[in-house]
């Protein structure tokens, strides 16, 4: 039985939509547009049309396959190719963001599950098959055993499942050379990959120099093992399990970001983890810490895997080892671990088979016929969700803390080539980066990605920078928090927040630097999901994720400080930002357009009656009052904020025929000094523009303060 | 699939000790508890037991492992299928007998590369428990490629 406690993301909702009716021998999918951003295409969510989707791969029966279609108006595409192995590609259209590979979990009690298959989730991957076809991919299998394929059953040979992966794209194209890098070391957790070992390649450093176009890591579970709390834990073993955590999330984060940056055309997969202790259906003793954080930590990784740069993809390991606890009869996990000398951890060889499956449909392998890992005939449902980023959004204001010092800090709030430049220490100096605009209503945040672009001046040795977000200017749990999985949370790591000397209280290894790429002569670009804790649901079954509001992307800063644990002062390094932004992915509403034929006169008592146009759909209006003695002599527009001006939101309006509305001004509610005044009106909680200035720029949105 | 060898397994059977070695290790220890590393998940399954026997015998120390009804001279390693053969096998008692150090490399599967380089050591507590650790490396074409360690502690076992 499962241990009570929290389970994990259960969305019937996953099952619908994505079933094609579909002839023999077809690959079959549909491009949609993903508005809650979980990878399965809900009912309402609509099709994205004109997408190019191709198909590549060598036919079972001879000759290759090589079809590129684009998606109808239905989103949907096909092939049909017959039995073979290929690799489909679906090429992002401009500004659109793949969402995630399916993270849910299937709902109890779903029929069709067929091992070791189960759901198909596929991830996108964006080079390799334009690498196939240059002729020769290096692939490097990074990480623990899980990716060296080991377990005490003796079951499969030594990176099985990356060998098979490779035999695969052998198979989708022939004439390339595929070779692998057996990389990963067994007992490995995160750090041991940012120490440059020059006599291993299972580290970031190796891997950029030789250059790899494909890296698929598993790592993290020895991060979890090696802290994990007792059965009956104290706050104490949690804080220090949760702390080892987030620091494995910087790791990940610092060793993703360098592999993208570092290695242009690279594709980069990262495993979700499953877990054993978690869901323990043989032992039946599950750890609570584990079915707690579980959830928590695979989000962790499907957020730094999405919030890079370049598309890193997600196999989900974990979703489908989890379908098979949902059973509940310890049917699935007993199937897939080892228990041989209480190994208890690995998977045994079915297990490695799920892996290998799903780390094949994140590089979105499709084998049809026997090559398939169950033989399927036709694969649908092949379908690919994205999001829009709707808006960039740069900072307006900074601060520098403690010391630090910089020069032209305003440079840092647009993308221009020019940038701040910073000097640190080995303290605590920083500079932080904030007014991020708040007032774009139209604009419905689903995912929040922060970016910053930089180089460094001078040398950097081991006094260290560290780049990183926090939605609320919190970037540290206080001095005794009591961690719990919905409250964790304080900070986004960007750049050199992790590392193997991290975190200070227990340092792995303690004479190793942070930063991968730490003299960055040219801008580098950095990016990582902007996260915050996740909330328990109603039925405390599972977490959900809520999006970011706009005002948390208001108080959202982005910090450049040292890092605490350099030893040697005095160099002169700078950390030079040409710019710190937030893209925001999801969607926009329409805007309304302005209030128009404004007309004001005086009412008895000293108000003021306001009519105007009425605007189709608004149900409520606002009135503005900003002073023209400032606008006319400072070019400034006040009406948002007192004292200098006075907004007056949600006022009570009536019909005035015609087509118009009015508003009475009380006396009081009457600045007294010479005003301007604007009406603006919500429709869907969007805003109006305020009017446009004589240049026929919109008045500034700063100003429309009414919620 | 590994096979069980118990020809290969007999000459870890008679460990050379002083006929006078101290009773604390002898007797059948029963595993209560494992862990990975700094771990703190006990691993060790009440209805899997593993049992270790030490037993003082005029020519030295004997040893056996035994799991799930399957059993073997110690030190050995165990698969799916029981017991396999082990190599380079080394068992050094401690002088006061109640400990004992055994090293010993266990042969890739069919198929595999993957040779595992083995240290196990015990001792008895003044608690009359028996403590050590399971340290176990991977040796992949003559190179150490990481490993793992497991904690273990047993329990005497009463009448055995």
């Amino acid at each position: 039985m499962r241990a009570p406690g929290i389970a994990f993301l259960v969305l019937a909702a996953a099952l619908v939509a994505t079933s094609l009716p579909a002839p023999a021998q077809q690959v079959a999918g549909v491009v949609f547009r993903d508005d809650d951003g979980d990878g399965v295409r809900d009912p309402g969510e609509p099709a994205l049309s004109g997408v190019t989707v191709r198909l590549r791969g060598q036919r079972d029966a001879g000759g290759t396959f090589d079809e590129t279609t684009a998606t109808g108006e239905d989103g949907a595409f096909s092939f049909a190719p017959g039995d073979g192995c290929y690799l489909l590609h679906v090429e992002d259209p401009p500004g659109w963001r793949r969402t995630l590979a399916r993270a849910d979990g299937r709902a109890q009690g779903t029929p069709g599950y067929v091992h070791p298959v189960g759901l198909r989730r596929f991830g996108g991957v964006r080079y390799l098959l334009a690498n196939l076809e240059e002729g020769h991919v290096r692939y490097t299998s990074m990480g623990d055993s899980i990716a060296w394929n080991w377990n005490n059953c003796f079951d499969t040979s030594s990176f099985w499942y990356s060998k098979q992966v490779r035999d695969r794209l052998r198979c989708v194209f022939p004439s390339a050379t595929v070779d692998l890098d057996e990389a990963a070391v067994k007992g490995q957790h995160t750090d041991d990959l940012l120490v440059d070992d020059h006599d291993d390649m299972n580290n970031v450093f190796r891997v950029i120099e030789a250059q790899s176009e494909l890296v698929t890591v598993s790592i993290i579970g020895n991060d979890l093992l090696n802290n994990e709390p007792s059965s009956n834990p104290t706050q104490d073993e949690i804080n220090t399990a949760a702390a080892e955590l987030i620091d494995s999330r910087a790791n990940l984060q610092e060793i993703l970001s360098s592999l993208v940056s570092e290695i242009p055309g690279a594709d980069i997969e990262l495993n979700t983890l499953y877990d054993n202790l978690a869901w323990n259906c043989s032992a039946g003793d599950s750890e609570p810490f584990h079915v707690q954080w579980l959830p928590i930590l695979n989000r962790m990784l499907r957020d730094v895997a999405w919030g890079q740069a370049r598309r890193v993809t997600n196999a989900e390991v974990f979703a489908e080892f989890a379908h098979e606890d949902l059973a509940d009869e310890c049917t699935g996990f007993e199937d897939q671990i080892c228990h041989v000398l209480d190994d208890d951890i690995h998977p045994k060889d079915n297990g490695y088979h799920v892996i290998r499956e799903k780390v094949w449909e994140s590089l979105d392998g499709v084998n049809l016929g026997p090559k398939d890992g169950i033989g399927a005939g036709s694969i649908t449902g092949a379908d690919h969700g994205y999001l829009e980023r709707v808006i960039r959004l740069f900072p307006s204001g900074w601060e520098a803390r403690n010391g630090a010092e910089v020069t032209d800090p305003e440079k840092a709030f647009e993308l221009d080539g020019e940038g701040a430049s910073i000097r640190l220490g080995i303290g605590e100096e920083e500079v932080r980066f904030r007014g991020f605009p708040d007032w774009y209503d139209e604009i419905v945040p689903v995912r929040v990605i922060v970016g910053v672009r930089y180089r460094t001046t001078g040398t950097v040795t081991d006094d260290f920078y560290r780049v990183e977000a926090s939605r609320n200017g919190v970037f540290r749990a206080p001095p005794g928090h009591a961690f719990r999985p919905t409250d964790w949370d304080f900070y986004t790591p960007i750049v050199g927040s992790g590392g193997p000397n991290m975190p200070p209280e227990d340092p792995d290894y303690p004479e190793m630097k942070l930063l991968v790429v730490p003299n960055v002569a040219d801008w580098r670009e950095v990016t990582a999901t902007l996260t915050k804790n996740p909330v328990l649901s109603g039925d405390g079954s599972h977490y959900e994720w809520p999006p970011f509001t706009r005002e948390e992307l208001g108080t959202t800063e982005v910090r450049v400080v040292a890092a605490p644990v350099a030893k040697t002062p005095g160099d002169d390094f700078r950390v030079v930002v040409d710019a710190a932004w937030l893209d925001v992915y999801g969607l926009r509403k329409e805007r309304p357009p302005e209030v128009t034929n404004v007309t004001v006169e005086k009412a008895d008592g000293g108000g003021l009656v306001v009519t105007f146009d009425e605007l189709a759909g608004a149900d409520r209006y606002d009135v503005y009052f900003g002073s023209l003695p400032v606008l006319h002599d400072e070019g400034r527009y006040t009406h948002g904020h007192e004292p200098e001006g006075k907004p007056l939101c949600d006022v009570a309006t009536e019909p005035a025929g015609a087509g118009r509305r009015r508003t009475t001004i009380p006396a009081d509610d009457v600045p007294s000094g010479s005003s301007y005044l604007l009406v603006t009106g919500h429709v869907d909680d969007v805003e109006s523009p305020a009017g446009y200035d004589s240049s026929g720029a919109e008045r500034p949105r700063s100003e429309a303060t009414c919620p | 699939m590994r096979a069980f060898v118990p020809a290969a397994l007999a000459a870890a059977v008679l460990l050379l000790v002083p006929p006078a070695v101290a009773a604390g290790l002898d007797g059948t220890w029963v595993l209560e508890r494992q862990v990975y590393g700094e771990g703190e998940h006990n691993f060790a399954r009440a209805d899997r037991p593993f049992r270790l026997s030490f037993r003082r015998a005029p020519a030295g120390l004997s040893a056996r492992a035994e799991r799930e009804g399957a059993g073997a001279p110690w030190p050995c390693w165990f698969s799916p299928e029981g017991p396999v053969a082990v190599e380079d096998v080394r068992v050094v008692p401690a002088p006061d007998g109640r400990g004992v150090t055994a090293a010993y490399r266990v042969p890739p599967a069919p198929g595999d590369d993957t040779w595992l380089v083995v240290t196990e050591w015990y001792r008895v507590t003044d608690d009359d428990r028996l403590e050590g650790e399971v340290h176990v490396r991977f040796e992949r074409r003559g190179v150490l490629r990481g490993g793992f360690t497991w904690r273990r502690t047993f329990r005497r076992e009463a009448g055995r």
